[in-house]
């Protein structure tokens, strides 16, 4: 019971601008995903790995500094580095580390998180027929899938973007040579392209998958599906090639595949160095299956194809979110 | 005065379904009835002018804005209330009415304020802080009206307002609509097949069927008196009555409910009812015009007997 009904009062205040319009839809959307318990872990956990990556970054720089002193020491305490030119261009080494950072943490982290907020985005307001509300405000389809959209951008930046970000930030901040950011002032502009890369067809096929069906737990179950069945016909299929560049052309049978393609010509990688991090890092667990993850050399690496895959799969995903946004007012 | 909406020549097809058959139309402000039988276009036309759906055919203006290009001007202005069973999952109710506020524009803390005061003037109680999700089907009801009005619109659209209403909240919500129309001078277009509802708030009445216009005048207009039938309701026997009106030579009958219906074209007759009635040994419990029944005109309406407009 309220405490002063004052019945119906006209309001006359002043409204707010139509290009924020979509922010309304998007703040939901993260206020609601941010109640999902298992999106709060896996945020919390998708930081982690950044603070293995920021001590190899540590490391490194403390090797390079004091390279005649401490080298034996730190050799025996991180085996892998034995194989590390400490000599090498420090712009491919940190290049190096952030790809492996984007490559198989955080795309890992970001198919699981991505699972948990996006399905029920478009599929929730389809099971309860809420579109006929949206649409019944000043509000355009397209401002409706971009608030949707900045729900999914929101966080899969929370843990791809920013602990890239702050990882070169921690990185450069505990260099002992201030010149390191000279030689890796382009870093930052990489990660965000290769967040781009990352954040736009994973958005829109998870987008996509919501819309078509009114159940969440369908989409979820599609969503999980193309990645697992991309990279399981990929492992498959290349399981006994002969040579990392004859598995790269399959590597379009899988949307990771494609994406780490694109990741690594925009970190602008030399492949023996890239190979060698990535074979000494812990996550080779998961590129050695099947020879997942070998890299083969820069001229070799065919990029438009996979970008051209990567745009095409991202339009039709748009094609089939707008259609299902407006077939509900088409009845 | 303007008109609030004016179509000319609307057609909508679905495939090879019309919805809507060159419907032209011009409302005025104030409250308009909406009626038709089921798959008639009522629901069809209420998407049109909200701008939902594309026409095949034909031109319209909402509010002085043009259907299709004005879509957002139109939204703006019009609270619209949609038939479906429709809400959005995992907000409150007050939270649902407040996110509408702000996609209609109001600042958020200004949307809060103003989703409390709609849910008081709406009824909704401490419910407001529950799922929508959990809420029966009158609050969603409730809840789908609140959100209609909280931007303040000079227009209203509600399609089956009533809808799985129990009597009392049908009453209090038909009640609300007139408190809208009559004192903050809100014109309403109201879509519904329940009649009373009409009869109860509406000044004007619109009678679709089979995606084309058959009726538009004013409610007073349709239910005119059937001149020159009066209604007679009695204590006792009312055939005995009937019988001695008949004597006078006038054309009378018996309806079903007891009453009688007399023709009497010359208004001094009908005064002679008392002594008639005294002489039959019945008392009269009224003595009033026969209207036309807005049941009688709609129906009449569906089947195209009567009454066409277009």
């Amino acid at each position: 019971m309220s405490i002063h009904d004052l019945g119906y009062r006209s309001w006359q205040g002043r409204l707010v601008p139509q290009v924020g319009r979509f922010w309304v839809i998007a703040q939901t959307g993260i206020r609601l995903a941010w109640r999902n318990a298992w999106v709060r872990w896996l945020l919390f956990l998708s930081w982690l790995p950044s603070v293995y990556i920021a001590g190899l970054l540590l490391v490194y720089e403390q090797i390079l500094e004091q390279i005649k002193t401490r080298a034996p020491f730190l050799h025996t305490a991180v085996p892998w580095l034995e194989g590390v030119p400490l000599s090498a261009d420090r712009h491919q080494v940190w290049a190096c580390l952030l790809y492996i950072f984007f490559r198989y943490p955080q795309l890992i982290v970001v198919l699981l998180v991505v699972g948990q907020v996006a399905p029920p985005l478009v599929a929730r307001d389809v099971r309860t027929k809420a579109f006929l509300l949206y649409f019944s405000r000043p509000l355009a389809r397209f401002e409706y899938v971009l608030g949707k959209m900045v729900v999914v951008w929101t966080y899969v930046l929370l843990i791809s973007a920013v602990p890239a970000l702050v990882l070169y930030a921690v990185g450069v901040l505990l260099s002992p040579d201030w010149r390191i950011v000279y030689s890796t002032w382009d870093l930052p502009l990489r990660i965000m392209a290769s967040s781009a890369v990352l954040i736009v067809p994973v958005t829109t096929v998870a987008l996509a998958f919501s819309s078509l069906t009114s159940e969440t737990r369908y989409a979820t179950f599609a969503w999980y599906a193309f990645w697992a069945v991309g990279w399981a016909t990929y492992l498959t299929v290349t399981a006994n090639l002969p040579s990392s560049a004859s598995a790269e052309h399959w590597s379009l049978v899988s949307m990771s595949h494609t994406l780490a393609t694109i990741e690594y010509w925009i970190f602008g990688l030399k492949h023996e160095l890239a190979n060698l991090f990535s074979a000494a890092s812990p996550f080779a667990v998961v590129r050695n299956v099947g020879r997942a993850g070998i890299l083969p050399p820069p001229d070799q690496v065919h990029v438009w194809p996979a970008v051209a895959q990567v745009t095409g799969i991202t339009l039709v995903s748009l094609a089939v979110l707008f259609r299902r946004v407006s077939s509900p007012m088409r009845i | 005065m303007d008109a609030l909406v004016s179509l000319d020549r609307i057609t909508k097809d679905y495939g090879r379904l019309r919805a809507l058959d060159e419907v032209s139309l011009s409302l005025a402000p104030g409250v308009t009835g909406l009626l038709g039988p089921n798959g008639a276009g009522k629901s069809t036309l209420i998407k049109v002018l909200m701008g939902l759906v594309r026409v095949t055919s034909g031109t319209g203006q909402v509010l002085g804005h043009p259907l299709g290009r004005g879509f957002r001007a139109i939204r703006a202005q019009v609270g619209y209330l949609p038939e479906d069973d429709c809400y959005l999952a995992g907000l409150t109710g007050v939270e649902i009415v407040r996110f509408m506020a702000r996609l209609s524009g109001l600042p958020s803390i200004e949307a809060l304020r103003r989703a409390h005061e709609i849910l008081d003037f709406c009824g909704a109680e401490e419910e407001r802080y529950r799922s929508a999700e959990t809420y029966s089907s009158g609050m969603r009801q409730k809840l789908k009206f609140a959100q209609a009005i909280v931007h303040d619109p000079p227009l209203l659209i509600l399609d089956e307002p009533t809808a799985g209403l129990d009597p009392e909240e049908r009453e209090a919500l038909l009640g609300r609509v007139r408190i809208l129309a009559e004192k903050l001078g809100k014109s309403v277009l109201l879509s519904t097949h329940i009649l009373p509802d009409v009869q109860a708030i509406c000044d004007t009445v619109v009678i679709l069927a089979k995606g084309r216009v058959r009726v538009v005048d004013r409610l007073e207009t349709l239910c005119r008196p059937a001149s020159p039938f009066w209604h007679i309701r009695v204590y006792g026997e009312a055939d005995r009555l009937a019988s001695r009106i008949h004597r006078e030579g006038l054309e009378v009958r018996v309806d079903p409910d007891g009453s009688l219906a007399v023709a009497a074209p010359d208004g001094a007759v009908i005064q002679r009812v008392w002594e008639w009635a005294r002489e039959a040994d019945v008392g009269v419990r009224a003595l009033v015009p026969a209207r036309n029944s807005l049941e009688q005109i709609f129906l009449e309406a569906v089947r195209g007997a009567s009454h066409v407009d277009s």
